[in-house]
């Protein structure tokens, strides 16, 4: 187990532990919505403890959510209305019940229509695979987490934003290059962040990234031409293969590239690497 | 025997109605099944203790709500049509039905429902009934809980009928409310008893030995991080302080011990002396915050110093020649000479997770955790005075070449 899983998971122990004995009323929510000619989607999910799987969901549905939680501290909903959908966990504030287990939460999206998403989680494991979906902005906020992102698959829109914002957390987004985003922005607190641009390139990238306390690991696929511009604070820069220009590093090809990622990290007190993968790119025929 | 009766009665009624209300739904319901069931456009299931519900969003646009609510009690569309006489039974087959379509593929979830066949209940049948209806679209869904209720008019025609419809509805309202006040009772029962036997719960230990350690790396986190702000701007003062704290160590605890016992004194004496003093008024709006802000600082900076001297004496031991050179700096000071110091209240609180038998020992642990941070404070703090806050490190001289006069030494020579 990493440490970061083992820091988690005593978090969780942490919150769980004292209160076993006491009964919890779990109950299910289920509720799903078949395509029927929605021009887009927008997707919000509030979603407090526990664990998240957002995964792409079969032809002709528009949406499937499926909710575990326990009733004596929370309430779920899932409102769909006017192409736009709510789905997650409020709690009335009022409850004294502490949180002994987080609830569970899958959500399937279909793969007909534009969506735009709006995650926001506290503390959670969260497993988000977006590769089929069609996805046109994706923005995650997270809290104390564990949250693992995937574009398995290559995004058929053209993504305005992809913005990745989280507290104290590990982030690793893999497959960036098949999200097809214009701009991705990251912001992290304190934690460990991996960024893999490998898979379909389709156009140009923007990357800003602010950074707190903790590591950045860039997974980069040769071929494509990289700009690292950074403003950073006792943080150490693994800059391979790049070559400094001014204040800025540059890909040997940057100027010959048929793909180009530009990115401006900010941070204090960490350290960034970047690793160059071979093959990992694939461009649009 | 009373509630047995009343079940009858309603059963008759119910039937009657069923009867009335969808007798031809029900009379067609072989047809019922070849025929393609409406497509269901969203649908919502809600399955718990004490309740199951299935909300249908049709691709006719009607919206269908089928439920048992509050254990036997069944609703369509909002109505109760009644309690359940064979509840157990129905709640158990209703809820499987709605666990299956949970799962079950969009595109066979009406089959799925449309198949469902209820136990032998009246109301169960009614409920099934309703499903159909909704699904097939051959009757209307909602009608189907006036049907099942309204036969009581027309059996009783009177007022008598609608009293016990009533009585009905109270009984079953009172049983919930028994229900519900029986799991409060056993939940009360159970935490007393845990209570009064005073059972040793492991976790309760462990917890609290978690808890502890995290609390204790929370601190120890926040140290580290004001540790590092230090270090980095104003290293030669920390390490003034380290300094005079490694090398003049009982003096600097003697002083602080001092000053510890003439903070409150002075503090005082200071303010009494500007308030008299018309020169010293405006002054003793700034001493009286910042003379205790100057005091809490102090001791936490001497604080860290100490912990600074503590990684370096550590550092000197443990590493040699290129090793040390390349560990030795401040950060790591700060860092390692924190976590000696803090280092035995996490070993309390690893001991307490072993349970109450190890008490003794976590209450020594405790203890002496307790008497080093009280003497890292105090001989810090001594040491922030000394050293002039790091400005004038005491540092012991190294020794002292011998007190050779040189040109003797050649004037000797020269005569030889």
């Amino acid at each position: 187990m990493s440490s970061r899983g083992m820091i988690l998971g005593i978090g969780l122990g942490v919150v769980l532990l004292p209160s076993l004995a006491t009964a919890q009323e779990w109950q299910t929510l289920t509720s799903r919505r078949q395509y029927a000619g929605e021009k887009e989607l927008r997707v919000d999910v509030e979603f407090g403890a526990g664990q998240i799987q957002l995964e792409p969901g079969a032809a002709g549905a528009l949406y499937e959510a499926q909710i575990r939680y326990d009733a004596e501290v929370f309430e779920p909903y899932a409102d769909y209305n006017a192409e736009s959908l709510r789905v997650g966990l409020k709690s009335d504030g009022k409850t004294k019940k502490k949180l002994k287990e987080g609830g569970r939460l899958t959500l399937k999206l279909g793969p007909e229509v534009p969506v735009d998403l709006n995650l926001t989680f506290g503390a959670a494991e969260a497993e988000i695979e977006l590769g089929g979906v069609r996805i046109r902005n994706t923005a995650i906020k997270t809290g104390a987490s564990d949250t693992k992102l995937r574009f398995s698959k290559p995004n058929t829109e053209r993504m305005e934003a992809l913005v990745l914002h989280a507290g104290a957390a590990a982030i690793h987004a893999t497959g960036l290059a098949n999200a097809n985003a214009k701009r991705v922005d990251v912001k992290g607190g304190v934690g460990d962040v991996l960024l893999d641009f490998t898979g379909e390139w389709r156009g140009d990238t923007e990357v800003h990234i602010e950074m707190g306390l903790g590591s950045l690991k860039l997974r980069i696929p040769r071929g494509v031409g990289v700009r690292v511009g950074k403003d950073t604070f006792l943080m150490s820069f693994d800059s391979q293969e790049l070559v400094k220009r001014g204040n800025t590093y540059y890909s040997t090809d940057w100027d010959k590239a048929n793909h180009r990622l530009t990115i401006d990290i900010g941070g204090a007190l960490g350290s960034i690497e970047v690793q160059w993968v071979d093959g990992g790119v694939r461009t649009q025929d | 025997m009373l509630r047995t009766a009343f079940d009858l009665r309603r059963a008759a009624r119910i039937l009657a109605g069923a009867v009335l209300g969808v007798g031809a739904a029900a009379g067609a319901s072989p047809a019922q099944g070849t025929a393609d069931p409406t497509a269901i456009i969203a649908n919502e299931i809600q399955v718990s203790r004490d309740r199951a519900e299935l909300k249908l969003e049709l691709a006719d646009g009607r919206k269908v709500e089928l439920a048992i609510r509050s254990g036997y009690d069944v609703w369509v569309d909002g109505k109760r049509l009644g309690t359940a006489a064979r509840g157990e039974e129905l709640r158990r087959s209703w809820r499987e039905l709605l666990n299956r379509a949970m799962d079950s593929p969009a595109d066979e979830l009406p089959h799925l429902l449309i198949a469902w066949e209820s136990p032998d209940d009246e109301l169960g049948r009614a409920l099934d009934r309703a499903l159909e209806a909704a699904l097939t679209g051959q009757a209307p869904a909602a009608p189907a809980a006036p049907a099942a209720v309204a036969p009581a008019a027309t059996i009783g025609g009177d007022d008598w009928s609608d009293s016990v419809a009533k009585l009905n509805a109270r009984i079953a309202e009172l049983e919930k409310k028994l229900r519900d006040r029986a799991d409060a009772a056993t939940q009360t029962t159970r935490y007393v008893r845990r209570r009064d036997v005073g059972w040793p719960s492991p976790l309760h230990h462990i917890g609290h030995g978690i808890a502890g350690v995290l609390s204790t790396l929370a601190v120890y986190a926040v140290l580290v991080g004001i540790g590092f702000v230090v270090v980095f701007f104003g290293r030669k003062y920390l390490e003034g302080v380290a300094d005079t704290a490694r090398h003049e160590t009982v003096r600097s605890g003697l002083v602080g011990l001092a000053a510890s016992f003439l903070l409150l004194p002075g503090f005082i004496i200071g303010a009494i002396a500007l308030a008299i003093s018309i020169v010293g008024i405006p002054l003793l709006l700034v001493w009286i915050p910042l003379f205790p802000v100057a005091v809490v600082l102090a001791a936490i900076f001497g604080y860290l110093g100490v912990a600074h001297a503590a990684g370096e004496s550590l550092a000197e031991r443990r590493f040699y020649g290129g090793e040390w050179f390349k560990r030795a700096n401040s950060y790591y000071y700060v860092l390692t000479g924190l976590a000696l110091l803090l280092g035995l209240f996490i070993a309390a609180n690893v001991v307490e997770m072993g349970g109450p038998w190890l008490g003794f020992i976590r209450g020594m642990l405790t203890f002496l955790a307790v008497v080093l941070t009280w003497a890292a404070f105090t001989i810090g703090f001594g040491a922030v005075l000394l050293s002039r806050a790091g400005t004038k490190p005491r540092v012991t001289p190294p020794p002292t070449e011998p007190d050779v006069d040189i040109r003797e030494i050649f004037e000797e020579g020269s005569h030889v």
